[in-house]
């Protein structure tokens, strides 16, 4: 039996039909990952680009993980259960993701120079903040793509039906 | 109402983080990431033996940095992004690879293609992918 991809036939607007929820999930998903990879582009941004990026990236993050609480804790829950070793996997991703994240951005408004001075809040040069915040950027770039990685097939899918592109699917007429 | 106890329980976890943070500086371990010299450069090589009458090399890693205050996006630097998605490219294709190799290997130990969940359903929640 031979099998061939090709461009299935065009599916009806009405079973395309993507939940909002699912839509604010995309976007918000695609927001965060561009604006975080332009942010750790120092050079690229500059100073006060990067440190209210850092800070809109931050409120956005405690949205993120807010909208996908009730993931956290029923993969939590059932971590030492049945769950299959991917999920553990996305799970322990997500928990180094989350606490690299908070402390990238923690430290980046400890140690700002820019955006605080503007709130008028002056902030010293740490060196263990300093070192903190470029530590944990560096492991959060990894730590992200991986987090990405592993819901690549949900964003392939649920981009193809937002951006109404053909899918593929195997069939077995070739 | 949801989604605001959601998001106190997000910030409860945000700042027991920040919390663990601070016991951290305050411990020995902190000299694990302090860069010792309370500016935005990471640490490079030390006690470097120069040899006379060498002339002095350019300061790669102040390069750029030093020079990018409040002056907005640089597209002389955009190496710099480039650098970034290549980094996060290479990682998520290697995953991805991996992944679909995987996917293949159970394909073909359960001897035939495995079965393609409908296409045209309904997108389903981020949450029944994870």
């Amino acid at each position: 039996m031979t099998s061939s991809l090709s461009v299935a036939r065009p599916v009806p607007a009405a079973k395309r039909r993507i939940p909002g929820r699912t839509r604010v999930d995309f976007w918000l998903d695609i927001a965060l990952f561009v604006a975080f990879t332009v942010d750790y582009s120092f050079n690229f941004t500059g100073l006060t680009i990067h440190e209210w990026t850092g800070i809109v990236l931050g409120v956005a993050l405690l949205a993120h993980v807010a909208l996908h609480w009730d993931w956290v804790v029923r993969t939590t829950t059932k971590l030492f259960g049945t769950r299959a070793g991917r999920e553990r996997i996305r799970w322990a991703t997500d928990l180094l993701l989350i606490g690299a994240m908070t402390l990238c951005v923690a430290s980046g408004v400890l140690i700002s120079r820019s955006a605080m001075a503007v709130l008028g809040w002056h902030t010293n040069r740490d060196s263990f903040w300093t070192g903190l915040h470029t530590t944990s950027a560096d492991i959060c770039v990894a730590l992200v793509a991986v987090h990405v990685a592993l819901s690549w097939r949900w964003i392939l899918t649920v981009g193809r039906r937002i951006l109404s592109l053909p899918t593929r699917t195997k069939n077995a007429d070739a | 109402m949801k989604f605001l106890r959601q998001l106190l329980a997000v910030f409860a976890v945000a700042a027991v983080i920040i919390g663990l943070g601070f016991v951290w500086k305050h411990s020995p371990l902190a000299s694990l990431v302090a860069d010792g010299r309370g500016n935005d450069q990471r640490v490079g090589i030390t006690n470097v033996q120069v040899q006379p009458n060498t002339p002095p090399l350019p300061d790669v890693q102040n390069a750029g940095r030093s020079n990018r205050g409040n002056h907005g996006l640089s597209i002389a630097n955009v190496s710099d992004l480039a650098q970034s998605m290549v980094v996060e490219g290479l990682i998520i294709g290697a995953i991805v690879v991996i992944d679909l190799r995987r996917r293949n290997h159970r394909r073909s130990q359960s001897g035939g293609w495995l079965r393609i969940p409908a296409q045209a359903g309904p997108a389903t929640r981020r949450d029944h992918s994870h």
